[in-house]
């Protein structure tokens, strides 16, 4: 089950929880009346289920953006596939509110939003189960003869394949809908960055629910062994989330680290990578620019890397060449030339920062070809490159060197407009002005500039 | 001479009691085997191939295996002589195919272990009345409600000695402690779990073996190890992932910080590897194994702070609290809470042992191996060429100031785990 915490909590989220009741209530006309409801007989199986989906939702696994994750859906899968939908709601509800809420104080807006999305989203997922075919085992009699997939298992996998699909689609959407109102991000962004990935996961619990659903059906009377021998199967697609948490962990602080060692190393930059990458993802999420890049949110998080790593290459400059205060001569000039190539071998060995090379090797490239390390030209330069070109420069202008004080924003936005076209992106230097909110004197003469080109 | 004599000997036991089991079943074997046993032992042998074929790595070193719960259906399902058979046929393909690809791992030494643990925990499943299902009309709910106990303890039991076996020969295949070695492993591995949990799907395997008609049976309890491993897989790679950007990225830069003096060159990765080898010696596992390597690792990373020209830059032995490149270091690593540790044992990496303002309880047991390994590989390695010193006279010059700089307890230690690694004598 998959749930949302919001980052800034305001009411007007509210707006779901109108729009979503009705539509149970809508829901709920079918499985009452039109499908055999829930069996009595076996409500004390329903409840042991709802209480196995309660304790599956305390180890919640927190995801890329906000919001959280578990391996209760299997349980709820499994109810559904022994009892119907009916029931597979009921055993959802169980685990719509956890501990954590209690002790977090989550505002009683967030979790109706959370029970409501997911009783909505297994209640549509039990009707497409039922009518797509879906044997509910419950009714078609128990006993081994009648199992699961011995009828015809092409028949069978497809109301699961669907149903699997179904609810992962509707309560990761619906969640996405509200981190991007939330967080004022677009919605494909969101939903391909905080839940593509558990898609492999999501068919790994459907198919634990199945099995888990033909276990009850082949020996009901298991008791106690049915946890001892799931528990182990919803463990290891736990682990699997978890994995992929702790290596986005991993990342970010190793990343951050390496960012101030170089730091440690020149002090007049003390601070700057960290504004770069600030600078480079304000210039990625500003609308105009996205709608025409159109960058994705693990390529906004790349170039963020990027921006902190970009001078990683200067760990093997002698420092007196980076701290010198008088102009460097041609051969210590070559030395610093050498930091991007430096930077890039350094992160090429590391698997999970592999889309940060570029930007880290191409940081120094002028759209006239005029720049290192490579001479590229113009288009040819990773757009991740480009936009670090423009922030990095931006903070190194408005920063103290130790040949120069430091200029005002103004002052080195009209320089960037000076440098648009030849040295750096146009483009970007406009969508940098723009988020900044500062009016370039020079943009004309650089529109005049590319005119002329 | 006489650990490697006493590794042998213990060797060539288990293997002789495998062996042992083997030929006396395969008799039985050969008298029991009926035609319609054929598919189900074609199954577990080709899924008992697959599960030990994937091992699955584990992060601190080592690797398991999921082959418990196919081993346990097995189990449950076949006769004692038939599982062991299909346990000969998977493990032993499965060794043979790794060994034409890498390094050899002991080919009839594992083989040997899960005949053990199969035999002992078959009898003991015998032994409290259990009988192999597929043999024995009977009811799955029956067995399952009043034979519950029998199966819990067949788990336990197989779970014990296998672990136990387990870890004895990873000890004495890294010459490591065994009891530390027989709590870490499942303590401080990530997905040390496995080593138990890999046990119940196997009753579960053989459920559906018992009650599915073929060829569903063995659709359904195919599909049930194949996702089990392939998550466990999954799993084990996304955390590899995590662990290794670590050491890789430090790594990197500390080649980078070295390469500006050629005589540095593959200090760090040095230090880090003797720093291992001796923390094991010493009994350390899991995390505090971790802390210390990434220390030794990072011991002079605070080094990219101070002028190449500085005489501490290359050499940093012996300076003691005028060394000012283990401050920088902690003050780089302190920045991250994870490293906050590894910050601290940098930050203290230079202390003499019988340091005034401090007691030898505060200088963190990190701090005091780097302290030792770190000096030992300046002396073998990083010093001019005229000035090195062979290993056997290095740790005498190290051994004269043990007490005063060194940790007497550490240098002990290392020594002996030098003599392990061949490097003396």
């Amino acid at each position: 089950m998959t749930k949302w915490s919001p980052k800034y909590k305001a009411k007007k989220y509210q707006i779901y929880n109108i729009l979503l009741y009705p539509a149970i209530i809508v829901l709920l006309v079918p499985m009452l009346f039109l499908i055999k409801p829930l069996p009595l007989e076996a409500l004390h199986i329903i409840l042991v289920l709802g209480i196995f989906s309660f304790v599956s939702e305390l180890f919640i696994v927190s995801l890329p953006m906000s919001g959280f994750t578990s391996v209760g859906f299997s349980i709820s899968f499994a109810t559904l596939i022994i009892f119907g939908p009916l029931a597979a709601m009921i055993v959802e509800l169980f685990g719509s509110v956890t501990l954590r809420d209690i002790k977090e104080k989550t505002p009683w807006y967030v979790v109706t939003f959370n029970t409501a999305q997911l009783a909505f989203s297994i209640g549509v997922t039990g009707l497409i189960y039922k009518y797509t075919g879906g044997v509910i085992l419950y009714e078609s009699g128990s006993g081994a003869a009648q199992s699961l997939i011995a009828t015809n298992y092409i028949k069978t996998f497809i109301p699961i394949f669907l149903s699997i699909v179904t609810y992962f689609l509707i309560s990761t959407s619906i969640i996405a809908s509200a981190i991007a109102f939330d967080e004022e991000r677009p919605f494909l962004n969101v939903w391909l960055f905080n839940f593509k990935w558990t898609i492999p996961n999501y068919f790994a619990l459907g198919i634990i629910g199945v099995l888990l659903a033909q276990f009850y059906h082949l020996s009901a009377q298991a008791g106690v062994l049915v946890i001892l021998i799931f528990l182990p199967m919803l463990l290891a697609a736990r682990a699997v989330f978890l994995g992929h948490m702790k290596l986005r962990e991993f990342k970010d602080s190793s990343v951050k680290v390496f960012a101030k060692a170089v730091e440690v190393k020149d002090e007049y930059t003390g601070g700057h990578s960290e504004r770069v990458a600030e600078y480079a993802a304000k210039i990625a999420r500003d609308k105009d620019f996205a709608k025409e890049f159109k960058m994705r949110e693990h390529q906004i998080e790349a170039l963020r890397y990027a921006g902190y790593l970009h001078d990683i290459g200067k760990i093997g400059i002698p420092k007196r060449i980076l701290t010198k205060p008088t102009r460097l001569n041609a051969d210590e000039y070559e030395k610093i030339k050498e930091h991007p190539e430096v930077g890039a071998l350094i992160l090429k060995h590391i698997a999970v920062l592999k889309d940060v090379v570029p930007g880290v090797l191409y940081h120094h490239e002028k759209v006239d070809g005029k720049g290192y390390t490579r001479g590229l030209l113009g288009a040819s330069i990773p757009l991740i490159a480009r936009i670090l070109a423009v922030a990095d420069s931006f903070d190194a202008m408005t920063s103290k060197r130790p040949y120069r004080p430091s200029f005002s924003r103004q002052e080195a936005i009209n320089k960037l407009f000076k440098g648009a076209g030849s040295d750096y992106d146009q483009r970007v230097v406009e969508t940098l002005a723009r988020v900044l909110e500062i009016n370039h004197s020079g943009a004309e003469e650089a529109q005049k500039k590319a005119a002329t080109k | 001479m006489q650990t490697t004599a006493k590794t042998t000997f213990s060797r060539l036991i288990l293997i002789l009691i495998g062996v042992g089991i083997f030929v006396y079943y395969f008799t039985v074997f050969l008298g029991e085997f009926t035609s319609e046993l054929f598919s189900p032992l074609t199954f577990f042998s080709i899924s008992l191939f697959f599960t030990e074929y994937f091992r699955i790595p584990l992060l601190l070193g080592g690797t398991v295996s999921v082959s418990g719960g196919i081993l346990i259906a097995a189990l449950f399902l076949l006769p004692l002589s038939h599982v062991l058979i299909l346990t000969s046929l998977g493990v032993l393909t499965a060794t043979l195919v790794k060994e034409a690809k890498e390094e050899t791992p002991d080919v009839f030494l594992s083989l040997a272990q899960k005949i053990i643990v199969v035999t002992a925990s078959a009898g003991l499943y015998y032994t409290l009345g259990g009988k192999p299902l597929l043999m024995h009309s009977g009811e799955i709910n029956h067995w399952l409600s009043s034979g519950w106990p029998v199966i819990l303890m067949t788990l336990v039991v197989y779970f014990l000695i296998d672990y136990t076996l387990d870890q004895y020969l990873v000890s004495l295949k890294y010459k490591t402690p065994f009891k530390p070695a027989l709590i870490g492993a499942i303590r401080f591995q990530s997905l040390g779990w496995v080593y138990f949990g890999s046990l119940p799907p196997g009753i579960l395997g053989a459920i559906i073996f018992k009650s599915e008609k073929p060829p569903f049976d063995m659709i359904w309890s195919g599909l049930l190890f194949l996702l089990f491993l392939g998550l466990l897989q999954y799993a084990s790679f996304l955390n590899f992932r995590s662990s290794e950007s670590y050491p890789k990225m430090l790594q990197a830069v500390m080649t980078a910080i070295e390469a500006q003096d050629p005589l540095l060159r593959g200090h760090a990765e040095r230090v880090s590897q003797l720093a291992a080898v001796t923390a094991r010696e010493m009994g350390l596992y899991g995390e505090k194994l971790n802390l210390v390597t990434y220390a030794a690792l990072l011991h002079d990373i605070g080094k990219i702070y101070l002028d190449e020209d500085s005489p501490e830059y290359l050499i940093a032995g012996g300076t003691g609290e005028t060394s000012l490149h283990p401050v920088h270091g902690a003050q780089i690593l302190g920045m991250d809470p994870y490293l906050k540790q590894v910050a601290n044992v940098v930050r203290q990496h230079h202390e003499p042992y019988s340091g005034i303002k401090r007691t030898k309880d505060h200088i963190p047991l990190g701090a005091r191996i780097i302290n030792v390994v770190a000096d030992f590989d300046e002396i073998t390695q990083v010093l001019p060429f005229e000035e090195r010193q062979k290993p056997k006279k290095a740790i005498t010059t190290i051994k004269e100031n043990q007490g005063q700089t060194y940790d007497p307890k550490v240098v002990r230690a290392f020594e002996k785990a030098l003599r392990k690694q061949n490097v003396l004598f």
